[in-house]
């Protein structure tokens, strides 16, 4: 019997087959494709085979007269309903809690200076997107138990002339009616997707990201299907964006600190010291707490972009993998130490920032184990959903953060990587999606069930009716 | 380890990361420099050419897009391959979905499928290909990086935007899978 490779064996052979591998790639994009693209002049790195049947799906739509995807299109800056452009354009004037600061550096939408004729922006027009008005689908999903909206995205490859595109759909659960409320993507093979990432508090508006090739903006939809307003085209870094609870602005983590949008007016970063990871609203939607570097930090933006605060110091060695504003006030933050994961302990602790200059902070709870960062509160701070790697393979635990015991769930379901984990209100079942499969988790006492065969890639719950 | 607010509240910096050396590059210059790393990166992480053009385009144009906002040159390298990583482990899951979920064969005839005459690989490659084919996107995306472009474990899990011991479990559990199925080919 041979014995077991070795590290250094093993490793030595991987070098050598990747740099084999990496050399068997017969076509790239070439540099000129590449510069066009983002030029604005060639908007193609798709095989051609895939290029001529969008070219002559595109000539037969014409030929009969394009029908209801090509007729209907974003509309133009200043016109009510979806397509209102985005950063830095005009746009309607809305009151609200923001104005420009001292504190607050260009956003990524700054031009890159020196750009030659490089015009993304113009790139990323040429790809708008298709907005269709809410319409009754027959094939929509059966009633669930606990009503309420789901908001769905499906992204795939569909029939002429959407070659590939992603469907926004809010169904009512009460009633099972289902809405397609967006399409993007349109008619050339590329790229094209749809994620939902957040509600309002009042259920009339969607914070929805859709994804094309190099193009990325981001939208709020109208729940009802009534219209939508472009807040920005830029991607948003790492993660999708916090909505505010009033449904008019978004925080999002970049490099540099607090990424800001808010339709009509030009993305900002507030600065803080370093990355920031997490950003979560406070109730009252007046202030975001996310993590800079190691300091939990609260940006007020009542009267203005305030300069941050840090409110609590992350032990070093540690990270933050789970923050959350509650409902009652408190800030909660679970911290693992990387150092001896998987075993090292998971400390929960509560803050309450009424004054940001001296929080009260207290730990909560204690948790033998490493949790993964995405880790997640329910929305009364009793549990916390989280991964870990402590049997050697990943492994979904719930947390009871009152005592610290721990539950482990009967599927894994990628804590950190599944977009589509949604509490239901009394903080004690959670919803989330299982490869097209629609789950619901109770916990207390522990149950994992299918609820119906959706095909889905992405959802948001949301309790209240529009 | 203290926990207390006491010393926790000092005001954060507002300063952007210092302007050092940092030269406007040229578009073609900027392309011609980091195409062909990014393409053989993005390729290692998706298994899939077409997705691999798709990851890489998109991350040069999010990059030049975004090329003023950064100011430390020696950061340019890796910030390109973590936009590209991040592009090429979306592009892998969503074509593992939705071939799973979504398309009948006969539906995607036009999707990339290898010609049989072409670019058969070694023997020797064979069965070391195909388990590295059954890993999940992401440690592909850590062997790819950590083996192939030779960034350290830290530098891996910086790009990656995951915790150091998560990129050390990702590897491990690579490390172990590839070694099963290997062992088990050479039985």
């Amino acid at each position: 019997m041979n014995s077991p490779m070795s590290d250094e064996q093993l490793e030595r052979e991987l070098r050598g087959y990747l740099d084999w591998e990496a050399g068997q790639v017969r076509r790239g994009p070439t540099s000129a494709e590449i510069i066009a693209r983002i030029s604005g002049t060639r908007s193609m790195t798709r095989p051609d085979r895939r290029l001529a049947m969008s070219l002559a799906v595109a000539g037969l739509c014409a030929v009969l007269g394009a029908g209801v995807f090509l007729g209907i299109r974003s509309q133009q800056p200043g016109q009510s309903g979806a397509g209102q452009s985005g950063s830095g354009q005009s746009g309607p004037a809305q009151s609200g809690p923001v104005a420009s600061s001292p504190t607050t550096v260009p956003g990524d939408s700054a031009q890159p200076s020196g750009t030659p004729s490089a015009s993304p922006a113009a790139a990323c027009a040429a790809n708008s997107y298709d907005v269709l008005p809410a319409r009754a689908d027959v094939s929509g999903p059966h009633k669930v138990p606990w009503g309420g909206l789901l908001a769905f995205a499906v992204s795939g490859y569909f029939s002429p002339p959407l070659i590939e595109a992603g469907k926004l759909e809010v169904t009512d659960g009460a009633t099972g009616t289902t809405r397609i409320i967006a399409v993007t993507g349109s008619r050339l093979p590329l790229y094209a997707d749809v994620h939902v990432a957040g509600w309002s508090a009042d259920g009339r508006t969607l914070l929805v990201e859709f994804k094309d090739l190099g193009c990325d903006s981001e939208w709020l939809v109208q729940a009802d299907g009534s219209g939508g307003l472009k807040l920005g085209d830029q991607p948003l870094w790492n993660d999708p964006g916090a909505l505010s609870p009033d449904g008019t602005s978004v925080v999002y983590s970049t490099p540099w600190g607090l990424g800001f949008l808010r339709a009509g007016m030009p993305s900002q970063v507030i600065a803080c010291a370093s990355e920031t990871t997490g950003p979560a609203w406070s109730p009252d939607g007046s202030r975001v707490v996310a993590v800079c570097g190691q300091q939990v930090t609260v940006f007020t933006l009542g009267d203005g972009l305030a300069s941050p605060r840090g409110i609590w110091t992350i032990p070093d060695g540690e990270v933050a993998v789970a923050l959350a504003w509650q409902s009652d006030g408190q800030i909660l933050v679970a911290a693992a130490s990387g150092a001896n994961a998987p075993t090292s302990p998971t400390t929960i602790v509560a803050i309450n920032p009424v004054d940001v200059t001296s929080p009260s902070v207290g730990q909560v709870a204690q948790v033998a184990n490493w949790a993964e960062p995405g880790a997640t509160f329910s929305p009364n701070g009793r549990w916390l959903l989280a991964e870990n790697y402590a049997s050697g393979s990943d492994v979904s635990e719930v947390v009871d953060t009152a005592t610290g015991a721990v539950q482990k769930l009967p599927r894994t379901i990628g804590v950190g990587a599944n977009v589509s984990i949604s509490w239901l209100p009394d903080g004690n079942s959670f919803l989330y999606i299982d490869g097209t499969s629609l789950r619901q988790v109770t916990l207390n006492p522990l149950r994992d069930t299918a609820i119906e065969p959706f095909a889905v890639q992405s959802f948001l719950w949301h309790p209240a009716l529009p | 380890m203290s926990r207390g607010p006491g010393s926790d509240t000092a005001e954060l910096s507002a300063a952007r990361p210092a302007e050092t050396t940092w030269v406007e590059p040229d578009l073609a210059g900027f392309v011609d420099e980091h195409r062909d790393r990014l393409v053989r990166l993005a390729y290692l992480i998706c298994r899939d050419e077409a997705d691999a053009a798709d990851a890489v385009q998109a991350a040069f144009e999010q990059a030049w897009r975004h090329l003023a906002d950064l100011r430390e040159v020696d950061r340019l390298r890796p910030w390109l391959d973590r936009i590209v990583a991040r592009e090429a482990i979306h592009a892998s899951r969503r074509r593992s979905l939705f071939a799973r979920f979504r398309l009948p064969r006969d539906q995607v005839a036009w999707l990339e499928i290898p010609d049989a005459n072409a670019g058969l690989p070694g023997l020797e490659w064979l069965a070391m290909r195909t388990a590295f084919a059954h890993l999940p996107s992401e440690q592909r995306a850590v062997i790819a990086l950590h083996l192939h472009l030779g960034y350290s474990l830290v530098e891996t899990a910086e790009i990656v935007g995951a915790p150091l011991e998560t990129v050390r479990s990702r590897l491990r559990l690579a490390k172990d899978r590839l070694r099963r199925e290997l062992e088990e080919n050479r039985r």
